[in-house]
């Protein structure tokens, strides 16, 4: 069954692997994709699209089109610093709750359980605005409201690889907790943390957009969720302008969330076989 | 996904929890870098002559121990001695009292749409599980969470507010109308349905999918495959067997989902201007008001923490096996 | 009574038909029992739910006719199974653990099937009626009032047998109903089918892997292969029968009477009740001694302190007292000296599904042992020394050793994992429930390799089972546990012959002799269910409904 389910997504994961390709060539080569710097007032304000301005200028007259290439460079990078940083921390925590037990597990499970029931974007937005707004103040913020998710998940996975039968064998004959850990716990435990890599990172692009639109990105770094900020403070949506300056970076963003996930879905077949069914005869 | 149904907090954790909200309130602004007058009082204490600020600091009690200045903050938080909004020069907890309905109407309409779409979305695929039909409904909705909520919600705006005229672009209510009785009532449905849209067909997804998979789950279950076997009617097996149980499920999601929609409206409210918490977040933010800012956050957040509260009492009445196993 | 006459049934697997029964015929009369044999994927709980016209629902399909009272039926039409199932057939599944709705009450789960299948009885009859069948299963009628959850196993099992009889079937089918209990309480649920299959005049269906249930209790048998009915005298029924563990057939393995290398004297370990303060004894001053090239029984039934004993024994556990000695010395607390004392003693475990690591071959497997004692000679050296063992336990090297635990079957599990607990040379094997969930003709086979490495090697070997027939055959030395506590120890010889404390006897009569088990229970304390808890049976209740019910 899980063999199938690997067959049937295989397509989809190959479209997330295009997705997240295109992107980074994008952000790799933006100085030579964009036909302008995107900081430097190329046009007259609000013009409409045009040989020279594929997706017309903004409200100070900058080229958009250039914005949204160099917009995948703060996107993407920030999305897979963020995911990196938060899962690594989250499933850091949920190994050490897992494994270590007692008291321990108690406490890091209850500073989940508090992380999980707080609205995460208020936080954020909290945060975000007493911080600052630098690139790794964003790290740090959607890590920080971001952390709890793979911990707990990581942690319940971990205790049912402890619970396995040649957990318990290996532990009779000698075998020490180090050892266990590095050999095995981790091991059957690192795809469901790289299927978490994957979700963090589709959920850090989100989060990313939602605080650049609300004003609390960096003002200095171009980014997909800000051009949307300056469409809304100078409403785009009430002209035509939304069709060039709205739509481009929200499908932007969601290729890109989609392309985080679908390739999560992939490995999460791996990580998450489940229990087959529909055996009538045991 | 798979949702851990059994989780369960008790009173205590929620008093608890209450408290470390509270205290991170009050820490916040102490701890950050940087001068905490400014946090409380607005970036112009740099611009005050220095018995300004230190009238200022012991306003806020800034020049006594950390202790006495936590003891003053519980005090003046329960008598509602929240300070004035320094930019929209009113008491804080009179602006927070009336934004409060105004999200809790988007946030709770919405929760009620989106779970009913959603299970019977749910529903209706897991019936039809591996047909076309049912991946196509699977489809959508993951490709409907991908987006951004704001930017849904100005393609929305752009479509049906300004092109094709049929609701206002923006606000709760039309001002300066003296509407009453039902067209107050028709005028403020008129404005609530985009965002209500919006936020509802960002959240549908996640109902759909616990639904879908719940379904599955359990339509394997042995005590379901025996209720055919003992020749129970149709409509018993499917509304006291398979609906029943699969409920469980649904109130954890519908008691996780709150965080979330209450995430969502922030920035939904702030495309639509519509005037609930999100959007006075968002204001605070734009006048750098961190004071209004935190409260903002303290009320939400404890606006969660009552309804996860509730849906935990609910959960306890609906499975009999909580409470015993602990 | 019931005839059934070409049943085939099929399943979809992966866009092709599988035959999971194929064109089977049998004959049930009146006030009958057959039993229905087969191992794990015969097809044998596939009939018992196409009898209930159950297939379409599992993704299936049957074909084939039935006769029932004198009408023939067509497996493949959907009509009259509304008027069949539970009224006329009922059955106890396999997992009669989960076969409640968790959120309603036994009572209400009862009820229901009243309602929708007798619809003359008002609410309070209903009641009545339920809670005389709780009674008549021999529960407290008060578990009308209980949750699923609130019961234990075996209560679960006669309430699922409560809900089975409720509208008084005329077949009522046993799949597997009390396989993973422990045989005294198997011998309590059957006693009480068997009287009321007596008195209520109905059919019984035993679908079952057991063929001592068969061999005492049924009139008749059908033994199902791969989906094919076996005629009689077939090799594989033969394989079959010879296969089965019998009492007191025990091949004689050695004789000899050395020095113990391993003595535990005194072992008391107590839990504490989950929830509550009380606490219980697990194990109450156990010893166990194991003498190189002889086998040691453990015998107990679940809950009996068998685990909590070898966990000691392995210093996964700290025991409250007690003292284990090993090669004549005392091992303290000392990590140096337990992690001695691991290097040699090797283990197995019950379950051949998760004791072996999946994401490992079968190489890195068995060789595990040797990276954890550091007694790893380089890989090619290490390599050889697994094809060598694998060799011993049965397995051809070059096909296994580079397969994974999921490419192999059960057996081939348990070999594997047989291989891995030797790799050290161990000097001590402990084998807990190593055949527990083996067909049966594997469990034989595996049980032989025991005997034979026990004898080829001189290990002392300590085999824990909840199955006195098992241990019978390969033990020199049996020790009973019950409740923790040393009922019996000796010869199986010794055993049967000053059977004094009665929970050895009823051990031994429910595992050789059903009928004579309940006589034994009879005369012991008639009417008295002993299932442990002690739960007295109210006097009989008037059948007055149950007549109703069979007249309508």
């Amino acid at each position: 069954m899980t063999c199938e389910n690997k067959k049937k997504q295989l397509p989809l994961a190959l479209a997330g692997a295009v997705i997240l390709s295109i992107f980074l060539i994008m952000a790799i080569f933006a100085p030579v994709l964009a036909p302008y710097d995107p900081h430097q007032r190329v046009g007259l304000p609000f013009s409409s699209p045009s040989g020279g301005h594929l997706l017309g200028t903004n409200d100070i007259g900058q080229d958009i089109f250039s914005e949204l290439i160099y917009g995948s460079r703060l996107s993407l990078g920030l999305a897979v610093l963020t995911a990196l940083v938060s899962t690594g921390f989250g499933a850091l925590l949920g190994l050490v709750a897992g494994f270590l037990g007692k008291r321990v597990e108690s406490v890091i499970m209850r500073c989940t359980d508090f992380m999980l029931v707080l609205p995460f974007l208020p936080l954020a937005i909290l945060l975000a605005a007493m911080l600052g707004q630098g690139f790794f103040q964003l790290v740090l913020v959607i890590s920080v409201i971001s952390w709890a998710g793979t911990a707990r998940i990581v942690r319940a996975q971990v205790l049912k690889v402890k619970a396995k039968g040649y957990i318990f064998n290996l532990q009779a004959i000698g075998a020490g907790p180090w050892y266990l850990l590095r050999k095995h716990i981790f091991r059957e435990v690192l795809p469901l943390i790289t299927y978490h890599t994957m979700l963090s990172a589709s959920n850090a692009v989100l989060i990313e957009a939602s605080l650049s639109f609300l004003g609390l990105g960096n003002p200095l770094l171009k980014s997909w969720g800000s051009i949307l900020y300056y469409a809304q403070i100078r409403n785009a949506m009430l002209t035509d302008s939304w069709l060039w300056w709205v739509i481009p970076p929200g499908l932007s963003i969601a290729f890109l969330s989609a392309g985080f996930l679908l390739i999560g879905f992939y490995l999460e077949a791996y990580a998450n076989p489940r229990v087959e069914r529909g055996q009538i005869d045991a | 996904m798979q949702v851990n149904w059994k989780r369960r907090r008790g009173t205590a954790q929620y008093l608890i929890l209450i408290l470390v909200v509270i205290t991170v309130n009050f820490a916040l602004p102490r701890m950050l870098p940087g001068n905490p007058l400014v946090f409380l009082a607005g970036e112009d204490v740099g611009l005050l002559s220095y018995a300004e600020r230190n009238e200022l600091l012991s306003r806020y009690n800034l020049d006594r121990p950390l202790p006495v200045q936590y003891v003053h903050y519980l005090r003046d938080l329960v008598t509602l001695q929240w300070g004035d909004s320094f930019s929209k020069r009113e008491p804080i907890w009179d602006i927070l009292w009336g934004r409060v309905p105004w999200t809790l109407l988007l946030a709770l309409s919405s929760i009620v749409l989106s779970s009913f779409f959603g299970a019977v979305l749910g529903v209706r695929a897991a019936m039809n599980r591996g047909r076309w039909s049912d991946i196509r409904l699977l489809l959508i909705v993951s490709f409907l969470g991908s987006f951004p909520s704001f930017w849904l919600g100005m393609v929305l705006i752009a479509v049906f507010a300004v092109q094709l005229n049929w609701f206002p672009v923006f606000g709760a209510y039309t001002v300066g109308t003296g509407y009453f009785g039902l067209q107050k009532l028709a005028d403020v449905l008129q404005h609530l349905t985009l965002p209500l849209l919006t936020l509802t067909l960002l959240s549908i997804g996640r109902y759909f999918l616990t639904m879908r998979y719940s379904l599955i789950e359990l339509m394997g279950e042995d005590y379901i495959i025996l209720a055919k076997a003992k020749g129970l009617p149709e409509r018993v097996i499917k509304y006291k067997y398979v609906m029943r149980n699969a409920l469980l499920p649904f109130i954890t999601v519908l008691m996780m989902d709150l965080g979330f929609v209450l995430s969502g409206a922030t920035v939904v409210e702030t495309v639509f201007a519509y005037p609930g918490l999100g959007r006075l977040m968002f204001e605070a933010v734009l006048a750098r008001d961190y004071p209004l800012l935190q409260y903002s956050f303290l009320v939400v957040a404890l606006i969660v923490i009552a309804f996860n509260y509730l849906a935990d009492r609910m959960y306890a009445y609906l499975d009999p096996r909580v409470g015993e196993e602990g | 009574m019931l005839n059934v006459e070409g049943l085939s049934c099929y399943y979809p697997v992966a866009d092709k038909e599988v035959t999971a029964v194929c064109n089977l015929s049998f004959d049930l009369g009146k006030n009958s029992m057959l039993g229905l044999i087969g191992e794990s994927g015969s097809g044998k709980t596939t009939v018992a739910w196409a009898l209930l016209g159950m297939l379409g629902d599992l993704g299936g399909h049957a074909h084939g006719q039935f006769t029932w009272k004198g009408t023939v039926y067509d497996f493949h039409s959907p009509a009259p199974w509304r008027h069949l199932r539970w009224r006329e057939i009922a059955i106890v599944p396999q997992t009669a653990m989960n076969s409640f709705n968790p959120v309603y009450t036994i009572g209400h789960s009862l009820t229901e099937v009243l309602k929708w299948h007798v619809s003359a009885l008002g609410a309070n009859e209903r009641s009545a009626r339920a809670k005389e069948i709780l009674a008549r299963v021999e529960l407290d009628p008060q578990l009308f009032y209980s949750y699923p959850h609130q019961l234990s196993g075996g209560m679960r099992q006669r309430a699922a047998l409560a809900k089975a009889l409720i509208c008084n079937p005329k077949i009522l089918i046993l799949d597997e109903a009390t396989t993973g209990l422990d045989v005294i309480t198997e011998g309590n649920i059957l006693k009480t089918v068997a009287g009321l299959k007596k008195e209520l005049g109905m059919s019984l269906i035993i679908i079952t892997h057991d063929l001592r249930l068969v061999e005492n209790l049924c009139d008749d048998y059908v033994v199902l292969k791969d989906g094919f009915a076996q005629q009689p005298g077939s090799p594989y029924i033969k394989k079959l029968f010879s296969a089965m563990l019998q009492i007191g057939k025990k091949p004689k393995v050695a004789d000899v009477r050395g020095v113990p290398i391993l003595v535990a004297k005194n072992m008391s370990k107590s839990f504490r009740k989950p929830g509550t303060r009380k606490k219980f004894l697990a194990i109450d001053c156990v010893s166990v001694s194991l003498t190189p090239g002889s086998i040691t029984g453990l015998v107990g039934a679940s809950g009996s302190g068998k685990s909590t004993l070898v966990n000691t024994l392995f210093h996964m556990l700290r025991p409250d007292g007690g003292s284990i000695s090993f090669q004549g010395k005392t091992i303290s607390s000392d990590p140096s000296a337990i992690k001695g004392m691991q290097r040699q003693m090797g283990l197995v475990r019950q379950d051949p599904f998760d004791s072996l690591p999946p994401h490992e071959k079968v190489s890195a497997v068995v060789a595990e042992p040797l990276q954890i004692h550091s007694l790893s000679e380089g890989r090619q050296k290490d390599l050889k020394k697994v094809s060598q063992l694998l060799a011993e336990v049965g397995l051809e090297p070059e096909v296994y050793i580079d397969r994974f635990p999921h490419q192999l079957s059960g057996g081939q599990r348990q070999r594997v994992a047989i291989a891995r607990a030797l790799v050290t040379n161990p000097s001590v094997l402990v084998l807990d429930e190593p055949t527990s969930m083996l067909d049966a003709t594997i469990k034989l086979e595996i049980l032989q390799l025991i005997a034979q490495q026990a004898i080829e090697k001189r290990l002392a070997v300590l085999l824990v089972t909840h199955d006195l027939a098992a241990a019978s055959l390969v033990c020199d030395h049996i020790l009973v546990l019950h409740h923790g506590k040393s009922v019996a120890s000796g010869s199986f010889e010794m055993l049967l012959q000053n059977s004094s404390s009665s929970y050895l006897r009823q051990l031994l009569l429910a595992a050789t002799d059903l009928k004579g088990y309940w006589r034994h229970l009879d005369e012991v304390a008639p009417g008295c269910s002993g299932e442990g808890v002690g739960v007295m049976i109210p006097p009989a209740v008037s059948l007055s409904v149950a007549e109703r019910i069979s007249n309508l």
